[in-house]
């Protein structure tokens, strides 16, 4: 780069990080403000491809390529800041092992094929069996993409064998909210982190997993303004350094603590009596657990909290009785706003349905809720885990817009939506993730009855827990058959049949749905490198092939392509042809038709080009008289939300017991599915880190952030190191039940791991930790534990 | 030479000047005019491992409570 040049950039670089600050202090903003718009760089808006976040960012792109990226002034979100991976995230599209052409696996080697080829051996394997074909999804496909192929299993195939890699990270705080709301996600949003006295850190490390957002409360700080962090924590992390209380718990145990709280606020007289009488019901599991359980007195429930008490938890959960007075003393008190936040801690959990619910209940107990900064609030760890996930309903047992499968009326309303025939729909839910790689990894004449997986925008080759059983299974399998479409080879792709080379971020147009119910749009940049297609295209020329082999699922009433799409001049465009796909906007089409789904659950959404000219809105976004959309910040609360009934203060509309009242529930403490023993003295808990996102597959090949952690490694204690003759950075054993791993170990690095507790990452596809992972699911989330199981630490080398 | 836009963060009063002073050591780094507790900044480094070298540098300085990144230049990646 010549000197001119690099003066040029300096120049805007400066010029942004001062426009930021510009913008804090309040000074006017150009309406799109850019690092430049001289220099050939043609800028425009998306959200960031990584966490659930949200954060916008602003894409520079020069002679076709992403070359510059800024964070988005104009976004609520992250007013400017990107993080780490956020600044990066332009090269996650320039590896050099981009997959560029469709490829067949044949005599074990995988060779170039045609897209025409590709397309029509998943067509074919889907019209063999369609009641033994699934697609596994993702909380990266944008909200168009997940919604084509829910259309295409649910209204074409009439199954329901789909479900996104999204049930592995939150499905425990989707049945969380729908046990106590009756609707999924949040009330509240980030402003709660703006304004919150107290921000209780559930299990999460927030600063590493969601830097941007607690960059918001760090800045408060730094403005004078008093912001008291609690973190609850089972190590101490990036996040413990910013905490004005560092409450260490042994794993599992939050069930107790959260008890403890209840407890104390009842014993105490300080919960918000109120509050509850007036806008909750008390409510605790079925004896099988179920997710809408059966109803409590509150006598029945506060004898349930009896035995909770500050010395009890103590004794269950290491953290001491004082601090837990201190605990339900804040929770006591109504001069102070508290926003809870949790992600993996509490989802990944054997419990996790019950300590969401849990959180929810004594916010509601205490009434610290439906006021700004006074929330319990989740926190996703995919771009659109929530809006192609959870609205869209790529669940196996969800249809979109908060419908479920097994309900006859959401099943009729649909098929109305989606114009097919009455009873095309199925009643029966599909598989699960867990149970659909295990169906998968079957013989089928044992019980596999799941033979094609279609894979799309996920890894689940290192994701998946318990990978031996739950993955390699499929090896020597002969009439199974594993498609993929991604990026990147992958440790999905090297078990894959068939890999289809897809599109990403903003090498096409698209629409993620962030933790706070923002729905975000963008547009294509710039080309997909070779033959690389979207994945929406995808899908559709796959239906489209269906329909002409004589699926007779791929029309609609009418006799229309389920996918059909017309020009404004009501021309059918043959968009399953790649050369036509752009021929008109795809996205809007699809997002046109599914935002009719959304308003059931009071989940509006606005038209598409409302998206286009916003940061993002929160939904519901609703018209006003006057003809412009506005978003909701606080569900629930008629300050801000457009349906609650004028002078309710509080209705929780969608409620389970129909009486517009939120259950509190009990639940006990329950020891985890695996504890440590004798043999497996140790607790092995694993995660993420700041500088890589899930797997690897786009951070690992962006030198700046592979070089920053090129590898995983296993944390412990320097005691029990030393105990054991283990000196930091040499390889030791890990072990489990389930098998074993050589790791470097890491003592005094990034976290600090209590006594008798191992903490591994999961980025490392060379060290796949979830070989050797549990996995045990919440009985009612299905979702899986990666926190917690049972390990051993060996000196590389020890017999074992 | 990445070339990055950054935001630092400095705490009130005495060791928030004396970080400022010290920034102003850094040749790698032009400042922009501070407004309240922040400084813009863009950073000049040589190459990768230089550039994350000196974020760690500059997060050390005492004073300094927070870099955030703004703007990053990918050509020269």
């Amino acid at each position: 780069m010549n000197l001119p040049r690099r003066e040029f950039i300096k120049t805007s670089a400066l010029a942004a990080a001062s426009a930021l600050i510009a913008n804090r202090v309040g000074a006017a903003l150009p309406s799109s403000p850019t690092a430049s718009e001289s220099d050939g760089i043609h800028w425009d808006k998306a959200p960031c491809r990584f966490c659930g976040t949200g954060c916008h960012v602003r894409v520079g792109v020069k002679d076709g390529k992403v070359v510059a990226i800024q964070g988005e002034q104009l976004a609520e979100v992250n007013k400017g800041l990107l993080c780490v991976k956020g600044y990066h995230v332009g090269l996650a599209l320039y590896g050099k092992d981009r997959l560029t052409t469709p490829l067949l696996r044949r005599n074990g080697k995988l060779e170039p094929i045609s897209w025409d080829e590709a397309i029509e051996i998943v067509s074919r394997r889907i019209l063999h069996a369609p009641e033994r074909f699934a697609i596994y999804g993702s909380g990266q496909w944008t909200i168009p993409e997940g919604y084509a192929a829910n259309k295409l299993i649910k209204a074409g195939l009439s199954t329901n064998n789909i479900d996104p890699n999204a049930r592995l990270c939150m499905s425990s705080a989707v049945t969380g909210y729908l046990s106590v709301y009756g609707v999924d996600e949040p009330a509240g949003c980030y402003d709660d982190f703006d304004r919150c006295d107290v921000l209780i850190l559930w299990g999460n490390n927030m600063a590493e997993m969601h830097p941007v957002l607690f960059s918001r409360v760090i800045d408060r700080r730094s403005r004078g303004e008093k912001v008291t962090i609690i973190d609850l924590a089972t190590r101490r992390t990036r996040s413990t350094d910013f905490a004005d209380e560092h409450l260490l718990f042994k794993p599992q145990t939050d069930l107790a603590i959260a008890n403890g709280i209840a407890h104390l606020l009842l014993k105490n007289g300080t919960w918000d009596k109120a509050f509850a009488e007036k806008h909750c019901n008390f409510r605790k599991d079925t004896a099988e657990a179920s997710l809408l359980g059966e109803a409590m007195t509150f006598e029945e429930y506060k004898a349930s909290l009896e035995k909770y008490t500050p010395e009890e938890v103590e004794r269950i959960s290491g953290v001491p009785a004082g601090k837990i007075r201190m605990l339900g003393d804040l929770f006591g008190r109504r001069d102070i706003r508290i926003t809870s936040t949790w992600c993996m801690g509490f989802n990944q959990h054997s419990r996790g349905t019950n300590i969401n619910r849990l959180c929810h209940g004594i916010h509601l107990l205490s009434g610290h809720f439906g006021r700004p900064g006074d929330a319990p609030t989740s926190l996703t760890g995919q771009p659109s885990a929530c809006g192609t996930a959870r609205e869209v309903g790529t669940l196996c047992n969800s249809l979109p817009g908060g419908r479920l499968v097994t309900n006859a009326e959401h099943r009729a309303d649909s098929e109305k939506l989606w114009n097919v025939p009455a009873g095309r729909l199925s009643a029966k839910a599909g598989h699960h993730t867990v149970l659909l790689w295990e169906k998968f990894c079957t013989p089928t004449d044992e019980g596999g009855d799941i033979q094609t997986i279609w894979v799309q925008a996920t890894n689940p080759g290192q994701s998946l827990p318990n990978l031996n059983k739950l993955f390699r299974g499929k090896k020597n399998l002969a009439d199974k058959f594993l498609i993929v479409s991604d990026v990147y080879p992958t440790a999905t792709t090297e078990l894959a049949d068939l890999v289809l080379p897809s599109a990403l971020w903003v090498e096409k147009n698209g629409m993620f749905g962030n933790s706070e119910r923002r729905t975000h749009q963008w547009f294509k940049m710039v080309q997909p490198p070779g033959d690389a297609r979207d994945d929406s295209w995808q899908i559709i020329a796959v239906a489209r092939k269906l329909l002409d082999l004589g699926h007779a699922g791929m029309r609609d009433r009418d006799g229309n392509f389920l996918f059909a799409a017309r020009d404004a001049q009501g021309r059918e465009v043959p968009i399953w042809e790649w050369k036509h796909f752009y021929d008109v906007n795809v996205d809007r089409l699809l997002f046109e038709e599914y935002r009719t789904f959304s308003r059931y659950k009071h989940k509006d959404l606005a038209p598409y080009d409302e998206y286009v000219k916003a940061r993002g809105l929160r939904w519901p976004v609703v018209q006003d008289k006057n003809g412009s959309w506005r978003e909701t910040k606080f569900r629930f609360a008629e300050f801000d939300d457009p349906y609650v009934t004028k002078g309710a203060g509080i209705e929780f509309y969608h409620s389970v017991t129909k009486d517009n009242r939120a259950l509190i529930w009990f639940a006990p403490y329950e020891k985890a599915a695996e504890e440590p023993d004798d043999e497996f003295p140790f607790w092995l808990c694993t995660g993420r880190v700041l500088e890589h996102w899930h797997t690897g597959t786009l951070t690992m090949r962006i030198p700046q952030l592979s070089g920053a952690m090129p590898h995983a490694y296993v944390e412990m204690h320097p005691d029990d190191a030393t105990e054991r003759g283990i000196r930091n950075g040499e390889r030791v054993v890990v072990k489990t039940r389930r098998g074993e791993l050589q790791l470097p170990v890491w003592i005094g690095g990034r976290s600090r791991v209590p006594r008798g507790s191992l903490f591994v990452p999961f980025f490392d596809e060379r060290l796949l930790i979830n070989e050797i992972t549990l996995g045990e699911p919440d009985p009612i989330s299905k979702e899986p534990d990666y926190k917690k199981c049972a390990a051993a630490v060996l000196k590389a080398g020890t017999p074992g | 030479m990445p070339i990055s836009g950054l935001v630092i963060t400095i705490e009130r009063g005495y060791r928030g000047d004396a970080a400022v002073e010290a920034l102003k050591q850094l040749r790698e780094l032009t400042l922009g005019e501070r407004s309240g507790n922040q400084v813009p900044a863009a950073l000049e480094s040589a190459d990768v491992s230089h550039s994350r070298g000196l974020h760690d540098q500059l997060s050390a300085i005492p004073g300094v409570t927070l870099v955030d990144v703004v703007y990053v230049n990918l050509e020269s990646l």
